[in-house]
């Protein structure tokens, strides 16, 4: 039901970092008692107007209006009086403390930290269906759950207005849509909400609104009605959609990599994998689709060597791999471009030509015998800079000072280095500008005409289906389906993703 | 590129010489407040020191650094080895003990001496890294345990086994054979320059190659920077955790070896304490850096020798240089981790001006 | 809503009482081999007494390590700390008397605090090695002010200053008396719980009843309140309480400062109560063992009572005599095979195996020679505590984010 007076008011909001500016000329209006959807890729800036709108960072141009009054917002504190509340892609909760701690914790005021506040959590929970016990460890919660007591801290707390970053990267289908039952709920009662999200299917299914970001900037606005997602998408990327377009299959009959009814099981005896059985051959790209948190880190890690199988052999070529360790593994030709660059793959304060000798410890032209050859790896950073065109004022520059983009770039030009045999990408193109990601598409492919196989991971099904030569489906830890790219559609590959049917 | 290189080093010197004019402040200021004259002390401190203090600074250098250097061994590596006081105290009764039982003779005895001293400082700082790796026992607490129970047990062996000699103990003798001395390069009565100051020099070689130089330091520096990034590149996170602890440990073992053949001949009441502490000291004042620490290893012997000149003419107490060189350790971290900010900020800058337009948003 | 609230007491109470059954099990125990090793000295109103004298340091700095680990700081100058806090209480109990003189302590040991929060919470330097450096800077300006001022004072010299006045001292009269009888009959149990009831009604020093208050206070005030809430909040999850509106910096602040006045308090009891007077180097390694008595207590206050008990306890026995000691040995020994049996029974094996060993080996030391070592009994607190560490490191729970740099702005 929205009223006259819009719930926010964003107008020409800026703002800089050393180096960046995050956003600039920023407009958003989000109505009152509606769902309002920000989409954009990463990094278009939605994060950092959501740490503005919520008073974590301070704009340094703009106004924003709340209800109708312009405020200025100097902290999270200031956000919430002004009826702001906001839930962090990453929860925001101390596992130790328990639901009623963690519910109260800055609001003790309101209804105190005992039974007072007790009564509130349970009339919460209870008007809304959230299911939650005050006196439980948060660390005993699950994924949903903690979602879900998030939500209810925020409306504790008396917001009106409520921010949800990317709620649903974490969740299942069916807690997506108990998720979504959830935001009616909240709409109904009259609160406002924003959805930040890069998944057009559930802005569509969700949103009364939608802006688009792009950049730093909105770039525009869309009525979810009639609007369509490919015409989103080129919104969110500012052109026609650089799709990769699918070659000539350079699939032999060698096969590289094979997996054989692989289980891994975790310290408590649960199944993470479960009987994965895959080949890979020289020139061939196998695509690995599924919701995050499927299985697809502890596969890549299992095949890395930095988990061991509970059951099941892996063969590199003709060899048994099964109990081989990561350095062993690399040294036998495998590239590993890691999700999360920042954590696995490079050293953020050491030069660029040491990050280049990172996993290249025992290699050439990083090392001669146990001595490292520093001639050899600044020569060979020199070169990859080149080839790879990464944009860096030379190789002696911290990895931390470079783009999201060119840090990608410069892994990618070390993991194809040393003429690898098997390369596995995970979400290779994640977080990283069009440019570097078209540019990175061309040198999967150059590689895959050479014969180099590649398991490629990515949330991304555009990107799977326009490189993969196969794509297998993940669903908590099992093989669902396999498709072939050229006759699938992402709406096929989403159904088996989230269980919807196996092909 | 060469200005820029100037620019690193002028900002990695920036840091030590704030902290050199906050602890110079510090310390006026205590002597003032406890109504001393800090001119007085001063112009004692900055005489130049006579002969005998010569020597005697350069032979705590000597111990002083090959304790940074075991402590610099951890920190490259993420590890925080507080036990050296523990690893040097009871690696230097061994050695003592083992020496001074002339199982061997002459120079045999010392070299078999040397390798006692490291593999037990080796095996003791195990105990951590083993408690480590199997446990997931932080290594801070464990060392710290460490030190008290290895101090204790000397004191026992010392108790049971030592030789009695009025109201001291200490460990047998050693032989003449197996006495270094020194080179006196003064007058005799000045002092040696203790033989085995020798061990500072390679060590601090050792440690410059093997960092710089080798897979192995790499791989150290790789574990200390990112443990995550480490492991990925194909690094066994706890064996280099146990290897490089037990390193550590192993340089700890030689940290009291020069004096011990040079003039004290025996491990008693001539053992000299608290090194260990203060190797950790100097490896945080030099950044870990060979030529840092070596600076840094300078400055403390000579604030702790030349402060015993304040005893003659000045009322100002020696310990007063406990304090400077503890204001000392304190500001250099702190100001350290202002410029680090600092330069961050600088070189996101300075990339982003060098590529202006490239890159687009970020968040 | 009150099924929960009956469940939740319901744990609370079967805790205590789990907690009163250890208790009392090992009453038993050590009554038990008081009176198979003829050693009444082992729980004699005089040793008893001693022990109570030897833990309020340890639990005084255990204590503030509890109040800055809490809140996420990391904090190993305690020793400095409590060294600052030796001097303090000195010059201060020498001029204004001994309450002035704890104020005094306590001021000194906040000072030492101050440079730690400065450090760790504005600049962000690694907590370890901030307090590396705060107890070097604690000893040498102890050091130092003791030889620039102590010398002239009467009673000083450069290295102590003696005949400092000590906070007054209690007795409850009847219960003292009663005690006194029951305690002296040497019964199995009862006698033990007398001489307990003796030494805490007897001649104590307010200041130890001070320190052991504090324990009830830091409690309460940690776990009841809304302000202990926040503070703990800091030490689990930062970010998150930043984003609930929770000034992180400033409760780390006060968390740190409080930390170092609880120090120097203990330090203040080394030289005021433990010795009639100050000297260099009186703390002799106190502030680790509060430490490691905070691990051995996983970060609370009960168990790190328990700590600094059992720390007090071996530390007071060194110093009497050395038959009571050997008896110990009996007691360690039957106690590593009771937590040997319980381990089995909860069907962890290899512990139990390791357990079991360790508690043969020392029987068998009991049985086979008639003294133990002074040195072996300064070693305890350590080895218990590399012992816990080592066996039970998956029980203990430290707060999540403690030692972990944060900086302002670094939420979502």
């Amino acid at each position: 039901m929205p009223s006259a007076v819009d719930a926010v008011q964003l107008r020409g909001i800026g703002k800089r970092f050393p180096g960046v500016i995050a956003n600039h000329d920023v407009d958003v209006t989000i109505r009152s008692g509606t769902v309002h959807a920000l989409i954009g890729e990463n990094g278009a800036g939605k994060s950092t107007l959501m740490k503005i709108l919520y008073g974590v960072q301070r704009p340094d141009e703009g106004t924003i209006t709340i209800e109708g009054r312009e405020v200025v917002l100097k902290s999270p504190t200031e956000a919430i009086e002004a009826g702001v509340g906001m839930v962090f892609q990453h929860f925001m909760l101390a596992d130790n403390l328990t639901v009623l701690e963690n519910m109260v914790l800055g609001a003790e005021k309101l209804h105190g930290i005992g039974d007072g506040a007790r009564a509130e959590i349970r009339r919460i929970s209870d008007r809304f269906g959230f299911d939650l016990d005050p006196d439980v460890l948060v660390e005993k919660l699950g994924v949903a759950a903690r979602q879900r007591l998030e939500i209810a801290k925020v409306l504790y707390r008396g917001a009106r207005i409520i921010i949800l970053d990317e709620p649903t990267a974490v969740l299942v289908p069916q807690e997506v849509d108990a998720l979504f039952a959830n935001l009616d709920e909240l709409k109904d009662a009259g609160n406002s909400v924003l959805f930040i999200s890069h998944k057009l299917d559930e802005v569509l299914a969700i949103a009364d609104d939608i802006t688009v970001m792009r950049r730093g900037t909105t770039v525009g606005t869309a009525d979810p009605a009639t609007a369509t997602k490919h015409e989103l998408a080129e919104l969110m990327v500012g052109s026609e959609l650089p799709s990769p377009e699918t070659e000539e299959s350079t699939v032999t009959d060698t096969v590289q990599l094979s997996l054989a009814d692989v289980t891994l099981t975790d310290e408590f005896g649960r199944n993470l994998l479960t009987d994965l059985s895959l080949t890979i051959r020289r020139g061939e790209v196998l695509g690995i689709a599924g919701v995050e948190g499927n299985g697809q880190s502890e596969l890549v890690e299992t095949i890395m060597g930095m988990r061991i199988p509970t059951a099941g052999r892996i063969h590199l070529g003709a060899e048994d791999v099964t109990n081989w360790h990561t350095r062993r593994l690399r040294e036998a030709g495998i590239g590993y471009i890691p999700e999360d660059r920042h954590r696995h793959g490079l050293l953020l304060d050491a030069p660029l030509w040491e990050n280049r000798i990172l996993g290249h410890q025992t290699r050439p032209p990083s090392s001669k015998g146990i001595w490292i050859n520093r001639r050899g790896a600044r020569q060979d950073t020199a070169r990859i800079v080149e080839e790879y065109d990464v944009r860096a004022p030379g190789i002696d520059t911290p990895a931390r000072a470079l783009s999201g983009g060119n840090q990608q770039k410069l892994i990618v030009g070390r993991e194809m280095s040393g003429d690898p045999v098997l390369l596995i990408a995970s979400h290779p193109t994640r977080g990283v500008d069009v440019g570097a990601q078209a540019a990175i598409w061309d040198h999967i492919k150059r590689a895959r005409r050479a014969g180099l196989a590649v398991l490629l991971i990515s949330a991304d099904l555009d990107e799977l289906i326009g490189l993969s030569d196969t794509i297998q489906v993940i669903l908590r830890g099992r093989f669902v389906g396999t498709f072939d790219p050229s006759d699938v559609t992402p709406q096929d590959l989403g159904s088996a993703m989230t269980g919807g049917q196996a092909a | 590129m060469t200005s820029e290189r100037l620019r690193s080093i002028g900002l990695s010197l920036l840091a030590p010489a704030i902290a050199i004019v906050l602890s110079i402040l510090v310390t006026t200021v205590v002597i003032a407040a406890v109504g001393s004259s800090p001119g007085d002390f001063w112009s004692t401190m900055f005489e130049v020191p006579k002969p005998r203090l010569r020597v005697d600074i350069l032979n705590q250098t000597a111990m002083i650094y090959i304790a940074a250097v075991a402590a610099a061994i951890g920190f490259r590596m993420g590890l925080f080895n507080i036990g050296l006081e523990g690893q040097y105290t009871i690696a230097s009764f061994a050695a003592a003990s083992f020496a001074g039982a002339a199982y061997l003779s002459g120079l045999a005895n010392v070299a078999a001496a040397i390798i006692v001293a490291m593999a037990v400082g080796a095996l003791w700082s195990g105990i951590a890294g083993v408690l480590k790796t199997t446990r997931g026992v932080s290594e801070v607490i464990s060392t710290i345990m460490l030190n008290s129970i290895a101090i204790t047990l000397v004191g026992y062996f010392l108790n049971t086994r030592g030789v009695k000699e009025g109201n001291t103990v200490h460990t047998k003798n050693l032989e003449a054979g197996s006495t270094l001395g020194g080179f006196a390069p003064f007058e005799d009565r000045d002092g040696e320059i203790w033989a085995l100051t020798i061990i500072a020099v390679l060590v601090g070689i050792g440690f410059w190659v093997l960092l710089n130089h080798t897979r192995f330091g790499f791989d150290l520096r790789a574990s200390g920077q990112s443990e995550s990034a480490a492991l990925a590149s194909g690094i066994n996170p706890k064996r280099m955790i146990l290897i490089s602890m037990m390193l550590s440990g192993a340089v700890a073992g030689l940290i009291w070896l020069p004096a011990l053949f040079g003039g004290a001949r025996n491990y008693g009441t001539s053992f000299q304490a608290g090194l260990g502490f203060l190797g950790i000291a100097v490896a945080l004042l030099g950044r870990n850096r060979p030529l840092g620490m070596l600076f840094g290893a300078l400055l403390f012997a000579f604030l702790s020798v030349k402060s015993n000149d304040l005893t003659f003419g000045t009322d100002v107490s020696p310990s007063i240089v406990q304090i400077t060189q503890g204001v000392a350790v304190l500001a250099v971290v702190v100001t350290y981790e202002v410029v680090r900010r600092w330069r961050t900020r600088l070189e996101q800058r300075t990339v982003s001006r060098e590529l202006a337009g490239a890159n687009g948003a970020t968040s | 809503m009150s099924a929960a609230t009956v469940q939740k007491r319901g744990i609370v109470e079967r805790l205590t009482k789990s907690w009163l059954y250890i208790g009392l099990a090992g009453v038993a125990l050590v009554s038990f081999v008081r009176i198979v090793t003829d050693t009444d000295d082992l729980t004699g109103a005089g040793t008893i007494r001693a022990a109570i004298i030897a833990t309020c340091p340890i639990l005084a700095a255990a204590l503030g390590g509890l109040w800055a680990e809490r809140a996420g700081v990391v904090n190993i100058g305690l020793e400095g700390q409590m060294i600052l806090g030796t001097w303090g209480a000195a010059f201060f109990t020498y001029h204004y008397g001994p309450w002035v003189g704890i104020a005094g302590a306590a001021l000194l040991g906040l000072i030492g605090g101050l440079l730690h929060a400065i450090a760790t919470v504005t600049f962000g330097v690694d907590h370890i090695v901030s307090g590396v450096a705060i107890n070097l800077i604690g000893a040498g300006a102890a050091t130092y002010l003791a030889e620039a001022i102590f010398p002239d004072y009467e009673g000083g010299g450069p290295r102590q200053l003696n005949g400092l006045e000590a906070p007054a001292q209690i007795t409850i009269p009847g219960v003292s008396d009663l005690a006194n009888t029951i305690a002296d009959k040497h019964w199995f149990f009862v006698s033990d719980v007398a001489s307990f009831v003796q030494a805490l009604t007897t001649n104590i020093s307010t200041l130890s009843l001070f320190v052991f208050a504090l324990v009830i206070v830091s409690a309460v005030v940690l776990w009841r309140t809304s302000f202990g809430l926040r503070l703990r909040s800091c030490g689990e999850n930062p970010q998150s309480a930043e984003t609930l509106g929770v000034n992180v910096y400033l409760y780390k602040y006060v968390a740190v400062l409080i930390s170092g006045a609880l120090a120097g308090i203990g330090g203040g009891f080394l030289a005021l109560v433990s010795s009639s007077g100050f000297s260099t180097g009186q703390t002799g390694g106190r502030g680790y063992i509060g430490l490691a008595a905070m691990i051995f207590g996983n970060w609370r206050p009960g168990g790190l009572l328990a700590g600094a008990l059992t720390f007090g306890y071996t530390d007071s026995l060194r110093l009497r005599d050395t038959q009571s000691v050997h008896a110990l040995l009996l007691l360690v020994g039957i106690a590593l095979l009771a937590f040997a049996a319980y381990r089995a029974y909860r069907g962890q094996i290899t512990g139990a195996a390791v357990v079991a060993v360790a508690g043969a080996a020392v029987l068998a030391w009991f049985l086979l020679t008639d003294t133990v070592p002074r040195e072996f009994t300064v070693m305890t607190p350590y080895v218990t505590t590399l012992f816990v560490l080592a066996l039970g490191s998956q029980r203990l729970r430290m707060p999540a984010a403690d030692g972990r740099p944060y900086r302002r702005g670094s939420a979502g």
